[in-house]
């Protein structure tokens, strides 16, 4: 009796589960792989004035693999880091937007070459250093990170996450393998804890007292000022633009393309070009503490104090190193392989 | 047509082996795979088997302990631990160990656990209570019997311990062992947040990091050796043998009274676990819950558990249907060579990381996308239910076996000379007298599917999310207040299944 009673509930909530997320209506449909709250108010804002609707799915994992198998499901994809959409794009899975604001307001830095995804904003991967024992001017660039005479006083999160593999391949399409390999064991001598956790662990642990200085993304540095449990960690460091003098820091692109999806290209063009429009990068630039693509849009004071007294820094303005995207991803290979045979990511 | 039904089943159960065994053999050549196990492959495999090692053995330390006490022993606290014991169930170990972690980091005193031990300690924490749910049943459904018998032959304490009750609760050890290593095989969440490098962590970034499928399978395919050799291990020992009682109602067994001294003891032996593994994680929680209340949006937590209660609803309905079919499909079948195919496709895809069961269900998603039945189950949480079902039918199939063990083959004859149709005959007698290993099956799958967390992410239709799921994206952005309770929410969610599980596995 308990049994059938049981059963028979459950089938109940089954059916109302069903219904309730089964019926989906004429909307824009997103792909993304970042963290939902950085889109998430900007969608919604966006559906209120453009009386559009929005459904949104966030694959933190395996996006490329899920784009694959449907490349239709989704109009839009938006993704924390450049190189998945450039594999996307290799596969044949992006469609060319066809935008003249796009074409006319973006630098050509920002745009792919055969304009099937754009950088809607970025940010460089930089260094935290602690307040106490890092002087300024005593680290000025990725160099540095490799100097044996930080051995054993370096964080960094595991080799092969998805912003050291970009961080990594970009440095070798720029500066060739030999010398990225270098750096991967450099920076393997100089770790002082076996790589876990995400970036804010690495800053994180110059407030420990277990490093000096961290590589991580800037962006991170405002995120931990405003949240009451992890400001001591922010207030511990400081952020160091690296290679100012030597060509620019590297950067993670967040970029944005469509799919081969054909049934709503005019609203999911719209949209894209609303990503990269004064307002919409005001509110991506307030929301993530990134870059924006589009010049001339203010950044948050948070951002603006990036920096502050490093030399050539002025209102968190940096140098970037742009590499081409098609450039960066084929590396990706050499660089897995170069970490696993120095074994990075085990101390 | 029996055959053809349940064969037609094991099929749908043994596809997404056979769509990993694909992706690893059709690789063009094997420079990838040689060059992993020059690199790194034999570092992830000694850490996969010292880490199921280590959880399996404070595991049974814990789970055997903890039942062998609270069944055969009177102490102080014994009512309580009794139920107690199996309160780590409900926690996601991710969590327990994300509590851990943090707290760590905040208080000297509190342990580092962001290595292989700590991963193992916490794995055990949060798994033990199979084997000490699976043991203290079989005690108690076996033990009274037996203890007369031995008393009767003049044996003492111990020996009746070591030669009688021991053995008949082995199946009981080795299957609840046999989870706890899959789980700690399979598992990413704890692994991945204390920076331990498993075969399955590669599994993932294998496939998500260097979009390299085939290498991805053939790692997820020697990650899957070793429970599965566990698997065949167990259909070897428990073939053949009954472990029907001598009488066909339990009677519990008579607790002996420890002295003050050996009282405590006991008492702390089956405290700490129950204290380690959920009264500390979940004190820590409503702490971390209690701070972040004031700034928290109920609405959105009403979709979650309406999406969480669907998933777990569903794959109750589908698994115990179909593993009830498996089950007695296989006994009337009554041949070795069918038992141990069932045994075997129903527990492929569990043992397997449950990544690669997402990245196979993706594929035939993307095959059913095109047709407009194929883009509404995709489109739906059917999807999701479908794949908690491949992956979650094994426990449903696991206990109505053992409960079908436990029914004489005796009642079988007796039906059939009675000149009962045999089906009728199983639906109408046995299907009573298991009632409550089926039952428990249910739970257990209602328990697991809850709490699921990979398949969710990988396969979420535009509009879902779980309970886990939003437990993942706050943690992952180190939001611990949201993800608390969150996390409490799942805990509400699973308690009346687990104390109910509790309850019908002879708990007072």
């Amino acid at each position: 009796m308990f049994a059938m009673r049981t059963l028979s509930a459950l089938g109940l909530a089954l059916s109302l589960g069903l219904t309730a997320t089964a019926g989906a209506e004429t909307t824009i449909r997103v792909l993304s792989d970042r963290t939902p709250a950085h889109l998430e108010s900007l969608f919604k804002h966006y559906e209120q004035i453009n009386g559009v609707k929005i459904e949104a799915v966030f694959v933190k994992k395996g996006l490329l693999a899920r784009l694959k198998e449907r490349p239709t499901e989704a109009d839009l994809v938006i993704t924390s880091t450049g190189d998945v959409l450039q594999e996307a794009k290799q596969e044949g899975l992006l469609r060319k937007y066809e935008s003249k604001t796009i074409d006319a307001t973006l630098a050509a830095e920002f745009r792919d070459p055969d304009d099937t995804y754009v950088t809607m904003n970025y940010r460089p991967r930089v260094i935290f250093a602690s307040r106490e024992r890092v002087k300024p001017g005593e680290v000025t660039g990725y160099a540095d990170l490799v100097d044996p005479k930080w051995r054993g006083r370096v964080c960094v999160r595991s080799g092969y996450h998805e912003y050291n593999l970009s961080f990594l391949s970009q440095m070798a399409a720029d500066k060739g393998l030999d010398a990225t390999r270098s750096f991967i064991g450099g920076l393997k001598e100089n770790l002082a804890r076996t790589p876990n956790g995400n970036d804010r662990n690495q800053v994180r642990g110059i407030y420990e007292g277990v490093c000096d200085i961290a590589l991580a993304n800037s962006y991170y540095m405002p995120i931990m000022m405003s949240n009451p449990e992890q400001r001591p960690w922010g207030e511990a460091t400081y952020v160091i633009f690296p290679d100012q003098d030597k060509g620019g820091a590297y950067v993670m692109r967040g970029t944005a393309g469509l799919t081969t999806a054909g049934d709503h290209v005019a609203e999911a063009t719209k949209l894209l070009e609303y990503l990269v429009s004064k307002e919409g990068q005001e509110f991506v630039v307030n929301t993530t503490f990134e870059y924006p693509a589009l010049a001339g849009v203010a950044l948050p004071e948070a951002v603006r104090d990036l920096g502050k007294g490093q030399p050539g820094i002025e209102d968190g303005r940096f140098k970037a190193r742009f590499i081409a995207m098609p450039q960066v991803t084929p590396q990706r290979d050499a660089v897995v392989t170069m970490l696993d045979e120095i074994n990075f990511d085990s101390k | 047509m029996r055959n053809w039904l349940s064969g037609l089943a094991l099929a749908v159960f043994a596809a997404p082996t056979l769509f990993v065994l694909y992706k690893a053999v059709t690789v063009p050549d094997l420079t990838a795979l040689t060059r992993f196990g020059a690199t790194v492959l034999p570092g992830y495999v000694g850490n996969t088997l010292t880490l199921s090692a280590i959880a399996l053995a404070l595991a049974l330390l814990f789970g055997v302990g903890g039942a062998f006490l609270v069944a055969f022993f009177r102490f102080p606290g014994r009512r309580l631990l009794d139920v107690a014991l199996v309160l780590p169930l409900m926690l996601p170990s991710y969590l327990v160990a994300v509590v851990y972690r943090e707290m760590s980091h905040l208080h000297t005193w509190s342990p580092a656990v962001e290595s292989l031990g700590g991963a193992a300690v916490i794995l055990a924490l949060t798994l033990y209570p199979y084997v000490y749910l699976l043991t203290r049943a079989a005690f108690r459904r076996v033990a009274m019997g037996f203890i007369e018998v031995g008393q009767s032959l003049g044996l003492n304490r111990v020996e009746i311990a070591r030669r009688a009750l021991l053995p008949l609760a082995m199946p009981a050890i080795m299957l609840g062992g046999l989870l706890v290593v899959v789980e700690v095989v399979s598992d990413f969440g704890t692994a991945s947040i204390l920076g331990v490098r498993t075969l399955t962590t590669a599994v993932h970034r294998v496939w998500f990091s260097m979009f390299d499928e085939g290498l991805a399978a053939q790692v997820a395919l020697i990650g899957t050796l070793f429970p599965l050799a566990l698997v065949v291990l167990y259909g070897l020992v428990t073939r053949g043998r009954g472990f029907a009682g001598p009488s066909n109602r339990p009677i519990a067994p008579r607790r002996v009274a420890l002295g003050r001294h050996a009282g405590r003891v006991a008492l702390a032996f089956c405290g700490v676990p129950v204290v380690a593994g959920f009264v500390w994680p979940v004190a820590i929680m409503l702490f971390w819950a209690a701070g972040a209340f004031d700034r928290f949006r109920l609405d959105s937590l009403y979709h979650d558990l309406l999406h969480t209660l669907t998933v777990a609803a569903g794959t109750t309905v589908a698994a115990v249907a179909i593993g009830l079919g498996l089950a007695l499909a296989a006994r009337i079948g009554d041949r070795r060579a069918w038992r141990l195919g069932t045994l075997w496709a129903v527990s492929l895809n569990y043992v397997m990381p449950a990544i690669v069961l997402a990245v196979a269900m993706l594929f035939v998603s993307g095959w059913m996308y095109g047709s407009a039945l194929g883009g509404w189950l995709v489109d739906s949480a059917a999807l999701i239910v479908f794949a908690t079902t491949l992956r979650f039918t094994a426990f449903a199939y696991f206990s109505t076996e053992n409960g079908l063990q436990g029914v004489s083959t005796r009642v079988d004859e007796a039906l059939l000379c009675s000149g009962r149709r045999r089906l009728s005959g199983l639906l109408r007698v046995v299907l009573p007298m298991i009632r409550g290993p089926v039952v428990v099956g249910a739970l257990l799958v209602f328990v697991v599917a809850a709490k699921e967390l990979t398949l969710g992410l990988v396969l979420q239709p535009f509009g879902f999310r779980s309970l886990a799921m939003s437990i993942y994206y706050f943690a992952d952005i180190d939001l611990y207040g949201p993800a608390a309770i969150y996390a409490l929410c799942l805990v509400m969610v699973v308690a009346y299944p687990v104390l109910s599980i509790n309850r019908w596995l002879g708990a007072r």
